[in-house]
């Protein structure tokens, strides 16, 4: 018998269905190469991607420095970095074309920052993890794809909100935890969707909303240039430009400034170059990061005078772009340790599981109502015994 | 409870906002909060199994 259903509930059911069917291959390969992502530390360490530094000691940033313009003299220096949490020991060189003022054919070469020799000049964009960080962050179609990944998010999510609207009624005669066996594979399968779709609900919202707001990644910094630091470039117009190859003052010096204006806690991240998109023809742009919980996963910046090595400006970074920085964490789940890690993984394939046992559901359905049309399948009770 | 054991969800959620945002023992805690829902459904499946 067909329980009598509300529009509210026929809507939402439909909205399940059909978000969630166009979501379905998507999502498989989210959950797939995520699966892999949320171990991408670990993966690159044992194929030694960023290679280790040797130990801890003095940290020669230096002779670090030195050896990154000894070993590229024909290319500018775009950006250092420094990542204490997750590779320590460790600084990051970009470098370029002398021309080039953005990212996009940049090098990256690592130095140790013990003993101020490179270690290693492997692209991680190029590795296994690498790879897999592209499908599944932008499908191979740069920041387009990271649209698309936003929207495949906002599908996810819609398919999560209407899948609890439509929740209760379809379980009100059935025990949670209770899967119905040796009654066809349709109700077990029904059962197991319910069930594990109740289990991986909150976790399945943080990751796709983190996701959806991850997606914008791309247009959100675009908008920050064209606006905050167009303001800033425009500040400073008739500033002198500096030589991009040799900057008058020296990255060392920009860094010891930038540690003495930062708050307690709080260290050195990335030194932009001047000249670049993301600077002025006469500043540095450092970025400036916590070390534990929260300020870990903010960013402060500050700009500095190439000619005086002088904090010109502290960059006040707007809200949309916090939220950008929060929702990483929060997507990848690399902000717990293992067990985390742990939990994530155990919410992928288990949301891997729903996705296809969804997707079977609406086909059998189909197939069902192809075979026997007459019959009503859009309510409650279609799917009780 | 009865079938209202989607909204334990919002248990995940706060336990991962305060893992973000604390160190130490919050994120323990955290942890704690956030496997209520799997630790609860295996527990109810596990009942649910069990034969009356």
């Amino acid at each position: 018998m067909t329980a009598p259903v509300s529009r509210w509930f026929r809507f939402n059911l439909r909205l399940h269905r059909w978000t969630s069917v166009i979501a379905t291959l998507p999502l498989l390969v989210l959950c797939l190469t995520g699966t892999v992502l949320i171990f991408r530390e670990e993966i690159d360490a044992a194929l030694g991607v960023v290679p280790g530094g040797t130990g801890e000691g003095e940290q020669r940033v230096a002779e670090c420095l030195a050896t990154l313009e000894r070993s590229f003299p024909d290319q500018r220096v775009l950006s250092v970095g420094f990542d204490p949490l997750n590779h320590p020991g460790v600084m990051l060189g970009v470098v370029a074309a002398p021309e080039d003022t953005g990212f996009d054919r940049a090098r990256l070469a690592y130095f140790d920052l013990a003993s101020g020799r490179m270690i290693g000049d492997e692209d991680p964009a190029e590795s296994f993890t690498g790879v897999l960080f592209e499908l599944h962050a932008e499908w191979f179609l740069g920041p387009v794809g990271r649209l698309l990944g936003a929207l495949i998010g906002l599908l996810v999510v819609v398919s999560l909100v209407s899948g609890l609207v439509i929740y209760a009624p379809y379980v009100r005669r059935i025990a949670y935890g209770f899967i119905r066996v040796g009654r066809g594979a349709r109700l077990k399968q029904l059962d197991l969707h319910n069930f594990v779709g109740a289990v991986v609900l909150g976790w399945a919202f943080v990751v796709s909303v983190s996701g959806f707001l991850l997606g914008f990644s791309t247009i959100a910094l675009g908008v920050w240039q064209v606006t905050d630091l167009a303001a800033i470039r425009a500040e400073y117009q008739g500033a002198a430009p500096v030589d991009v190859l040799r900057p008058p003052v020296s990255a060392l010096r920009v860094i010891e400034v930038a540690t003495a204006h930062a708050q307690p806690g709080w260290g050195v991240r990335s030194v932009l170059y001047p000249g670049m998109d993301l600077t002025t023809p006469a500043h540095y742009a450092v970025l400036l990061g916590g070390s534990e919980g929260l300020d870990a996963r903010m960013i402060d910046a500050v700009m500095i005078d190439a000619h005086t090595g002088e904090v010109a400006r502290d960059v006040a970074l707007p809200n949309y772009l916090h939220a950008m920085f929060l929702s990483e964490p929060l997507h990848f789940g690399d902000y717990g340790g293992l067990p985390l890690k742990l939990l994530w993984s155990a919410c992928n394939l288990l949301t891997l599981f729903i996705t296809a046992n969804g997707a079977w559901l609406f086909f059998d359905r189909r197939r069902a109502q192809r075979l026997r049309p007459g019959r009503a399948a859009e309510g409650v009770g279609d799917e009780e015994p | 409870m009865k079938n209202r054991e989607p909204w334990l969800g919002l248990l995940t959620v706060a336990g991962l906002t305060a893992m973000l945002l604390g160190e130490g023992l919050v994120d323990v805690a955290g942890l704690a909060v956030a496997v209520v829902p799997l630790a609860y459904g295996g527990l109810a499946w596990r009942r649910a199994r069990r034969p009356s």
